[in-house]
């Protein structure tokens, strides 16, 4: 079984749970904190996946984290039998997977925008009017990369909306180069 | 056969005739009859021998003659055909000359067609390789003039872009977005 259709499952099940308590919107937020600490190439995924090191220590590891991090019980839950399971190192595709099917349950929108400057009220415009276009309540995360000269760079899910003069001076330049524009 | 029975004849009444002792007197004329006797004798013997010899002799001497007439004979054609050659030699030097002459004519104009051809040959190829390189460089040019003008641009754009301006090229493009999407 591959990563994602692993995750899926799990995701699934617990968004499943999450929709009978109520609680898809909370459950979403605490996995979003969750995400870079489960990253499967970090210091405590490996630790946790390391055959050398005895189960006992793992479980305290994990009971501390939990109890650190307060987290709602089916998260708990589902860590605890990850890591029996031995499939920690899948928890992040877990959560992916979840993000991705908790936002159409809650009808939102993952949008990350790049502007060449910072601006807070153009990030504003912009969340309200895709907000308008989607009909959906956009989650934004936003970032600033001066190379773009101008305009706006926004990718929502996997797609990558470019309107920078960046591109646009790259897409003149060739069309100059293969004589579409003389 | 005949000539053993002969011989043992021949001795055995020499013998006899000299024990008799008694015909001294007509000892010539044993020697004579003796003589004759032994000319006969020698006369069946050798003849067929030296008959045949001599026939043998007869025969090698006409070959040889033959022979010598035959090689005599080849020798006169030989002596012919050359004399025929070194009257004519100054013909076939004159055709000798005239063909090495041909020869070295045609191998000149090949020479010279070949030549012709190589340099045409060459000439195509330098002006295809000026081209190519002409091709080249205009393309180098042309890359080093869109990027020193998308430097110029982006430079340009940097000074001068406003609030205002950025609003604007976003508000376009969300209004792009939304018939896109």
């Amino acid at each position: 079984m591959n990563e994602g259709s692993l995750g899926r499952r799990y995701a699934k099940a617990l968004l499943s749970i999450a929709r009978q308590k109520d609680c898809v919107a909370l459950l979403s937020s605490q996995l979003e904190g969750l995400y870079s600490f489960f990253d499967d190439k970090g210091t405590l995924v490996q630790f946790l996946t390391n055959p050398a090191l005895p189960n006992k220590e793992k479980a305290k590891i994990i009971e501390a984290i939990l109890a650190k991090w307060n987290l709602h019980t089916s998260i708990s839950h589902l860590i605890k039998l990850m890591f029996e399971r031995k499939r920690l190192v899948y928890f992040q595709s877990v959560i992916r997977e979840f993000q991705s099917i908790a936002d159409e349950v809650l009808n939102q929108l993952r949008v990350g925008v790049v502007l060449p400057f910072s601006n807070n009220q153009q990030v504003d415009t912009i969340k309200n009017k895709l907000e308008n276009i989607t009909k959906k309540k956009v989650i934004l995360t936003s970032g600033v990369d001066a190379s773009l000269l101008g305009g706006v760079l926004i990718k929502i899910k996997d797609k990558l909306y470019d309107g920078s003069l960046k591109a646009q001076l790259a897409l003149l330049s060739t069309n100059v180069e293969s004589g579409t524009v003389q | 056969m005949n000539h053993v029975v002969f011989i043992v004849f021949y001795f055995i009444s020499n013998n006899v005739i000299a024990s008799e002792g008694a015909a001294k007197a007509n000892a010539v004329y044993f020697s004579l009859i003796n003589f004759i006797l032994l000319v006969v004798g020698l006369y069946f013997i050798l003849k067929k021998p030296v008959k045949d010899f001599f026939k043998e002799r007869n025969f090698l001497v006409k070959k040889g003659f033959e022979d010598a007439k035959q090689l005599k004979e080849t020798a006169d054609l030989q002596i012919e055909e050359y004399s025929s050659k070194i009257r004519n030699v100054e013909t076939e030097v004159s055709k000798i000359i005239d063909e090495i002459r041909n020869e070295g004519e045609l191998e000149r104009n090949k020479i010279v067609s070949d030549a012709q051809k190589m340099a045409e040959r060459l000439k195509m190829d330098s002006q295809k390789l000026i081209e190519q390189e002409f091709r080249k460089a205009k393309e180098k040019l042309k890359q080093e003039v869109i990027q020193l003008s998308v430097q110029l641009a982006s430079e340009k754009i940097k000074q001068d872009m406003s609030e205002t301006q950025q609003s604007s090229i976003v508000q376009s493009y969300l209004n792009k977005m939304e018939q896109t999407l």
